[in-house]
């Protein structure tokens, strides 16, 4: 397949917007990862304020929980990083382009 | 006063018991998904997905070592026990996402497969009882 200004065009605007709607779900992780563990930890603080005897259970369960919910963020960083360094939208892009040339 | 002290500011082990389990729940899931995998789209998705649910694992027990440790610090030094989960959340972030990197670009294996396996995985901290 001959790589025509056309097509490198749109390669371009593929990345762009790719690079736009990383930023938008690293966004969305960022600021859901913060709320989460405001709050997980403001729970653990309300659980040890009615009842300071249970902060040793507390803790432990709260750490978990923190684990669990940090997963997420995670996921999307690992999809972010996938998105922007082996766009997997350029692919099927350049495949379609491909098969509508033959 | 100073043993009601240490008791007030330590980390429940019984909690922490709770771990092996959710471990070995995660294993099962791991396999499973795998064996789904494996399937499905063949062996380099089985792969994929036993990388993935590796790093979720890995996640969970250097969670459960880490709190281990913070549970025995926080005996003789209560409050120096949250340096560990400053540490310990730092190290959990820089390798999985270095084990990430290492996965999908230089084992290439599949993307979307090892981060279904990972998110998969997660279920397995569902699974504890106190």
């Amino acid at each position: 397949m001959e790589m025509t200004n056309e097509i490198l065009a749109a390669i371009s605007t593929i990345y762009a917007y790719t690079a736009i709607g990383a930023g938008v779900i690293l966004a969305g992780a960022g600021l859901g990862s913060a709320l989460g563990w405001g709050l997980i930890c403001a729970k653990y603080l309300e659980g040890i304020a009615r009842q300071p005897e249970m902060r040793p259970q507390l803790m432990g369960q709260m750490l978990f929980t923190g684990g669990l919910m940090e997963a997420f963020p995670m996921i999307v960083l690992g999809l972010s990083m996938w998105f922007v360094t082996a766009n997997p939208f350029v692919g099927a892009f350049l495949s379609q382009a491909g098969g509508g040339a033959h | 006063m100073d043993e009601k002290r240490s008791q007030a500011t330590s980390i429940d082990i019984a909690t922490l018991s709770n771990a092996p389990r959710m471990m070995m729940a995660q294993a099962i899931i791991i396999l499973v998904v795998a064996a789904g995998f494996y399937g499905y789209q063949g062996s380099l998705a089985a792969q994929s997905a036993l990388f993935g649910g590796s790093i979720a694992l890995l996640n969970l027990w250097s969670n459960y070592l880490l709190l281990r440790k913070a549970a025995e610090v926080s005996k003789t030094a209560p409050g120096s026990e949250i340096s560990f989960f400053y540490i310990g959340a730092v190290q959990r972030f820089v390798t999985t996402l270095g084990l990430f990197a290492l996965g999908m670009w230089w084992l290439k294996l599949i993307p979307l497969v090892l981060l279904a396996a990972f998110a998969i995985a997660q279920l397995g901290l569902l699974f504890k009882t106190t």
